[in-house]
């Protein structure tokens, strides 16, 4: 009986901590204002179900690369034309990347250069040496 | 000819039980019957469809009826159903055990699975056709996320009901089990709306990819487990209820905070890997709780003793939440190896072991519980369910080491040394294709089960019909 009570006013507890938390460490993004342009970015993203191959913030599929950074690091002309004629993608032979039409193109890019600019405190991690850099070929 | 169709016919269609001795479950606890059934089938279904998605994924140009990211999403979201309803039914059914009470309504109860049941079918054709909502775990379409939050909202109200109209409510057990349930939906109901920003979006998702799981449905688990055990007679019931608040209370004050060790990359602050990793430790503790008293059960239960084959489900269940939940979890919690380990095939290796092995087959337990417990087994049945114990455990265990040693190579190739990440994918490959043997092997498994179980509840209705057919 006791123990019960005991439970309940810990799981309250806890819920109310861990609320708090949530919030405090959301606060500051919720404040942010994203251009309408990639909100309609990340409804792309979602309709064609992009994470199911694709990580974004690392989380999602595990069959290609994570988006996280990629606007930093290839421009954005080649990415809209990946997008609109997208190549074979290894190690398939006849199997294409799904396409998008331009104007989506552009939306779902605006959003992953929005997303490129979300701090994630240390993540992606540096190679260990310098001698072989990230998107060598 | 026909000694070769009677050999066949043997082969189906043995006869699993000897005799039903007379009935003793309330009219509430048989509806808690199909959430029992309906697990084993879809265990049947997303085996398959995940072998297949695994091989998909090494040969892309494989004639496939369903997309990649259609069958990844039909997997994944089936990974949370199945175990939901099992959950669901086996809460049912304990509650009506613990408090020997019937339940508030149960029509509501039969007819809130055929509800969940339409509304899981309806969210994998959506899926299937490519109508999804893009959220890694949460890809149905948005009215069928209120249509599910109704039927979770329903079978906490039941509960409730029950619970009030019986004057229970305190009694450990019912107020565990009260708690989960009302905390499934509380922690849904933040999840289906859009959200623009993915920091926010993914946040809220982990409230439901991780807290459904080590919280709410966890502690559902964890009671029917308990309860579980005291039916089997092989831990005595007012143990069982000290060990059930001990383990419910450690389960859900290090399971809330442990969310953290989702919120190391994400856009959050720093404070998330300090809190997160310490809490993750710590929820190794009710692992270990439960592993002791799973060995305590082996140890103290008496000679010549058959036990029903629940008891082999949990026991994996406790081995896998051991391997998997506690040492994989424990070493990915450590922020410094997540940091190389995030979105690696690591990740896979721990979400199968959490989510089928130690989650799945204690959902397995349960149910099998519920199907067979009025009945007396044929050796027939008992050495086929054996037999496909032996497999989904072996079959699991390849594909997760595969899984290990391909997120190890990711981490170090990818991460560490920085080559491309096409690469070192096609360097996965054998591993990959030798976790599809894995899965197949798994797969072959929960098929022979849901075949068995499929019989073992069909088997007495076709009885029925055959003998009103031959007079």
């Amino acid at each position: 009986m006791r123990a019960a009570w005991l439970y309940l006013a810990a799981i309250v507890i806890f819920l109310a901590i861990f609320t708090g938390a949530i919030y405090f460490s959301i606060r500051s993004v919720l404040e942010e204002t994203w251009p309408r342009e990639a909100v309609a970015g990340k409804k792309i993203w979602q309709e064609n179900g992009c994470v199911e191959c694709h990580t974004l913030l690392g989380n999602g599929g595990y069959a290609a690369v994570d988006l996280t950074r990629i606007t930093a690091t290839t421009g954005r002309e080649e990415l809209v034309t990946f997008l609109t004629q997208p190549p074979v993608m290894r190690p398939a032979r006849r199997q294409r990347h799904p396409a998008l039409d331009r104007e989506e193109a552009e939306r779902l890019l605006d959003y992953l250069e929005q997303v490129s600019k979300i701090d994630t405190r240390g993540w992606p991690p540096p190679p260990f040496t310098r001698t072989n850099p990230a998107q060598g070929e | 000819m026909l000694v070769l169709l009677k050999m066949i016919k043997k082969l189906f269609f043995p006869r699993r039980y000897q005799e039903k001795t007379t009935g003793q479950d309330t009219p509430s606890q048989k509806a808690a019957y199909p959430y029992a059934l309906a697990t084993f089938l879809f265990l049947g279904l997303q085996g398959i469809l995940a072998t297949a998605g695994s091989l998909h994924l090494i040969f892309p140009d494989l004639p496939a009826p369903l997309t990649f990211a259609s069958g990844r999403a039909m997997h994944l979201n089936l990974s949370i159903f199945w175990p939901l309803l099992g959950v669901i039914g086996g809460a049912y059914y304990f509650l009506v055990e613990a408090t020997d009470r019937e339940l508030y309504s149960i029509r509501l109860a039969g007819w809130g699975f055929w509800y969940l049941l339409g509304t899981g079918l309806a969210i994998l054709g959506f899926l299937a056709l490519g109508k999804t909502d893009g959220r890694e775990y949460l890809e149905a379409p948005f009215f069928l996320k209120i249509a599910v939050l109704i039927g979770l909202l329903v079978f906490a109200f039941n509960l409730l009901a029950t619970a009030i109209q019986n004057r229970v409510v305190v009694q450990p057990e019912v107020v565990v089990i009260l708690s989960a349930a009302l905390l499934s939906p509380l922690l849904y109901l933040p999840t289906i709306f859009f959200v623009s920003h993915p920091t926010v979006d993914d946040v809220l998702r982990f409230l439901v990819v991780h807290l459904w799981e080590e919280g709410s449905l966890e502690l559902l688990a964890t009671t029917i487990g308990a309860a579980l055990l005291a039916s089997l007679k092989v831990a005595g019931r007012q143990k069982v209820k000290r060990l059930l608040l001990w383990e419910a209370g450690l389960v859900l004050t290090s399971g809330f905070i442990a969310t953290g060790h989702h919120y190391y990359w994400i856009g959050t602050p720093d404070f998330w890997k300090v809190i997160g990793s310490v809490a993750s430790g710590l929820q190794v503790v009710p692992v270990v709780l439960l592993a002791l008293t799973a060995w305590q059960t082996t140890a103290n239960r008496p000679r010549n003793f058959t036990p029903n084959l629940a008891l082999y489900f949990f026991y994996a269940s406790v081995f896998w939440n051991v391997v998997g939940a506690g040492l994989l979890g424990f070493l990915l919690a450590i922020p410094t190896f997540n940091r190389y380990a995030h979105g690696t095939y690591f990740t896979s290796a721990h979400a199968h072991m959490a989510l089928f092995g130690f989650f799945g087959f204690l959902v397995l337990a349960s149910s099998y519980f519920i199907l067979t417990r009025r009945r007396r087994l044929s050796p027939t049945h008992v050495r086929r369910i054996k037999l496909s114990l032996v497999m989904l455990n072996s079959g699991l265990a390849l594909m997760v080491a595969c899984l290990i040693i391909a997120g190890f190579l990711q981490s170090y190739l990818w991460r560490g040394l920085g080559m491309d990440f096409t690469q070192v994918h096609l360097l996965l490959t054998p591993y990959l294709l030798l976790r599809t043997v894995g899965g197949a092997i798994f797969a072959a498994g929960g098929f022979l089960l849901a075949w068995e179980m499929v019989s073992l509840v069909l088997k007495p209705w076709l009885a029925l019909l055959l003998s009103s057919g031959e007079p």
